[in-house]
């Protein structure tokens, strides 16, 4: 049963049994607190408009509206709301896709329990959702695409005043903490790199979401890239 | 010596001479020899042109004495008509050496007017021989047309035999016939469906069989053509030309019991002399050969295209279904697993387990479940990955890559396609050629190393896998097993449906490579988040 604070969930599955399983499964947790229920992307929209949740589970393949572009919807209306994509496909592609969306992670519906929980937990946190190894190359082929696509006008890139006043607001020690994220480190090794305590990292990094109008770490590196803020690193 | 009792007796001769009394003494001693001469007398260059261009002449006679005329100017006059016409010198005496060198320069034979009584003897011998020449030529110009003939057949034959083409068939036939023939026009009719004969080509005067071809008696027999196959020969009057009638030779254009059509000539009276028709019946017979190689093969060429189409509605269709139950298992059995994982999750996370015995078999059940969902997984992939609709070849080729590279393979993957989509066939085959290529390397290749390479240049794809395997030789893919042979027409056969091309080269101990090259339609990519993701 859910205590008074605990995190207000949505869950937005085609599949009405893949709802009650999710359902059962989670309602076991005391900070978590089910709100509502879509069985499809139009449906999620709606109810997160209605609700503003802290977290959404959402599916992929669903009729009407799919669960990506419902998140692209989400994110763009109310930036706030964190999303998860859950899935059956377990390949980079498809996280790739779901993190370009402006999904905060990735989890697949098979995933054992605490694997679930822990993920839900840690978007809820700001934190990255994805192992580091995959983060980084997520992290890298998203910064290769951005950095490929753009470099026929790189070398005279038309004036972006939003970039602008982003590059402008960021402190050198904030960018250099996101230069550490976009390497898929955690608050710990970027505080041992920069002989900083990890609760200024924990500062940096909120702040840093702040400035860039994100909810977590993925995100705020794939922001870094699509304004040039962070050159990609190399890769290997 | 006096003409033969059967020969005409007519002799029609010119005289030339100034002399009306030696004129009237030569025919008077030629009537004696039992000619009933016709005669007309020159003493001119002009008028003996004028008599030569007017009648035809069996001998001439020349006077040697003349003031403006004489012999030579005679057989100068001859030769430039191209006459071969026996020409004697009846003259006074003109001395030995003078008849000699007359005679070296082709008079026929000189007869002195004090011996007149030689002329008749020497007409007679001279015209003769005359008419000896004039076969002989004769014999020799049609040998001389036979030949052409059969060379024009030979020629036809081998014109004829070296198209396929059904109208260049026609034209040609229609071009030789009137090389070989003096016809005028020509049609080639063909029967329709209702056994209509419909003209089909036609060469010359148009005007011409028109005003024949429509009349009832040209009509029955085009149809009696038609109907036995045996060719007709006749004379066809112009109905609006009252007396002017053509030849008219109408030809099956038969094939043993097959009929193809009518070969129509219309020419004038000596167009079907000799042995002309003997020559256009062999000629027809080869065309409509042709005609008919060219209809087998015709049949063929439509028949390989249904065969082709066939196999290319059964890839369709194969496909089709496999997308069909990849996603039939994916939205059905997986999210059953996927719940029935869940409930049994929430039910552990609920009721702790009494004993380690009951706790056991509860993770079991548990693990079972979550294998059946990737058992599910599994199926989808190997169906119809969902990532080929969703992300393209690149991506979904990736995957297959990624798999061979997991079992512990050496492969390697250079790609520029990236997200850019093709047409739905297009990716579905290639990703089907990687497929199968890779089969291939995991059973029989004995070999850890692999490339596979997709670039997008231009218009067009280019997939080649790659292997450093045993390799075979030419024989050996012919040699194969079942399995390995449908793999390979398979691949074929998918590739051609796409209109692309596929090389397979391998030698022994040094490999196999396949490529393919796809054309691509004008804009046939998209980018992927243009198109959207296809998850309907």
């Amino acid at each position: 049963m859910s205590e008074p604070g605990a995190a207000r969930l949505v869950i937005v599955d085609d599949h009405e049994l893949v709802r009650a399983g999710l359902r059962a499964m989670l309602s076991a947790e005391p900070d978590f607190e089910i709100v509502g229920e879509a069985s499809d992307g139009a449906e999620a929209l709606e109810l997160c408009r209605e609700l503003t949740p802290d977290l959404v589970l959402m599916d992929v393949r669903m009729p009407r509206m799919d669960g990506l572009a419902a998140t692209r919807e989400v994110k763009q209306h109310l930036s706030r709301v964190s999303v998860l994509i859950l899935t059956v496909h377990e390949n980079q592609d498809y996280m790739l896709e779901a993190i370009r969306a402006g999904a905060s992670g990735y989890v697949l519906k098979d995933a054992p329990r605490e694997q679930l929980t822990t993920a839900i937990r840690k978007v809820l946190s700001g934190e990255s959702t994805l192992n580091r190894n995959l983060a980084t190359q997520l992290i890298q082929r998203l910064a290769f695409e951005v950095y490929e696509r753009e470099e026929p006008s790189s070398a005279n890139p038309p004036p972006d005043p939003e970039r602008a006043a982003i590059l402008e607001s960021l402190s050198t020690r904030e960018r250099e903490v996101l230069e550490l994220l976009a390497l898929g480190h955690t608050n710990r090794k970027i505080a041992q790199t920069l002989f900083i305590s990890v609760g200024t990292v924990k500062n940096h990094v909120e702040h840093i979401f702040a400035k860039l109008g994100v909810s977590d770490r993925t995100q705020a590196v794939v922001r870094a890239f699509e304004f040039r803020i962070i050159t990609p690193p190399a890769l290997q | 010596m006096v003409p033969e009792a059967h020969v005409d007796k007519t002799l029609r001769i010119l005289i030339v001479e100034d002399s009306e009394d030696d004129a009237l003494l030569l025919l008077r001693q030629l009537r004696r020899s039992g000619y009933e001469p016709v005669s007309r007398r020159v003493d001119t260059p002009e008028s003996m042109e004028s008599a030569l261009d007017q009648e035809d002449w069996d001998v001439v006679t020349t006077d040697y004495n003349m003031p403006r005329f004489g012999p030579r100017e005679a057989l100068s006059l001859l030769k430039r008509k191209g006459l071969d016409l026996p020409l004697i010198v009846v003259s006074g005496q003109v001395g030995e050496e003078v008849a000699v060198s007359l005679m070296k320069e082709g008079v026929h034979d000189y007869v002195s007017k004090s011996s007149l009584s030689r002329l008749g003897p020497a007409v007679v011998r001279e015209v003769r021989e005359a008419k000896v020449r004039r076969e002989g030529e004769q014999a020799q110009e049609q040998l001389r047309q036979s030949m052409d003939a059969l060379l024009a057949i030979y020629e036809a034959s081998q014109l004829l035999s070296s198209t396929l083409e059904t109208e260049e068939i026609g034209t040609r036939l229609l071009e030789i016939m009137r090389r070989i023939s003096n016809l005028t026009t020509a049609v080639i009719s063909v029967p329709d469906e209702h056994r209509q004969l419909r003209v089909w080509r036609a060469i010359g005067f148009e005007v011409l069989w028109h005003r024949v071809r429509y009349t009832p008696e040209a009509q029955a027999a085009l149809y009696g053509v038609l109907e036995t196959g045996e060719y007709q020969l006749l004379e066809l009057q112009q109905p609006d030309h009252p007396g002017e009638s053509l030849s008219t030779l109408y030809l099956p254009l038969r094939m043993r019991e097959r009929i193809h059509g009518v070969l129509e000539i219309y020419g004038p009276e000596d167009m079907t002399q000799s042995n002309m028709v003997e020559i256009l019946v062999s000629l027809t017979s080869k065309a409509a050969s042709a005609l008919e190689n060219a209809r087998i093969y015709r049949e063929l060429a439509e028949r390989e295209s249904q065969l082709q189409e066939l196999v290319g509605k059964l890839i369709t269709a194969q496909e089709e279904e496999r997308r069909r139950v990849a996603y039939d298992v994916h939205d059905g059995m997986t999210q059953l697993a996927v719940a029935s994982y869940q409930h049994l999750q929430a039910f552990t996370s609920y009721h702790p387990s009494g004993s380690l015995q009951s706790q056991e078999l509860l993770d079991r059940a548990t693990e079972l479940v979550r294998q059946t969902v990737e058992e599910s997984r599994k199926v989808i992939a190997n169906l119809r990955p969902t990532a080929l609709d969703d992300f393209g070849l690149a991506a979904a080729t990736r995957l297959q890559v990624e798999a061979l590279w997991e079992e512990g393979w050496e492969v390697t993957y250079e790609e520029s396609v990236r997200d850019e989509r093709m047409p739905y066939m297009v990716e579905t085959v290639l990703y089907r050629v990687v497929q199968e290529a890779l089969v291939n390397v995991r059973k029989h290749v004995q070999t850890s190393r692999i490339h596979v390479e997709l670039e997008h240049k231009g218009e067009a794809v280019r997939l080649r896998v790659r292997d450093w395997g045993r390799g075979f030789e030419a024989t050996e893919e012919a040699a194969a097993g079942p399995g390995e042979r449908v793999g390979i027409s398979g691949m074929r056969e998918r590739v051609a449906l796409v209109g692309g091309e596929i090389a397979i080269e391998s030698e022994k101990d040094e490999g196999t490579s396949i490529t393919v090259y796809v054309p691509l339609p004008e804009s046939g990519t998209i980018p992927v988040r243009q198109a959207g993701l296809n998850f309907e």
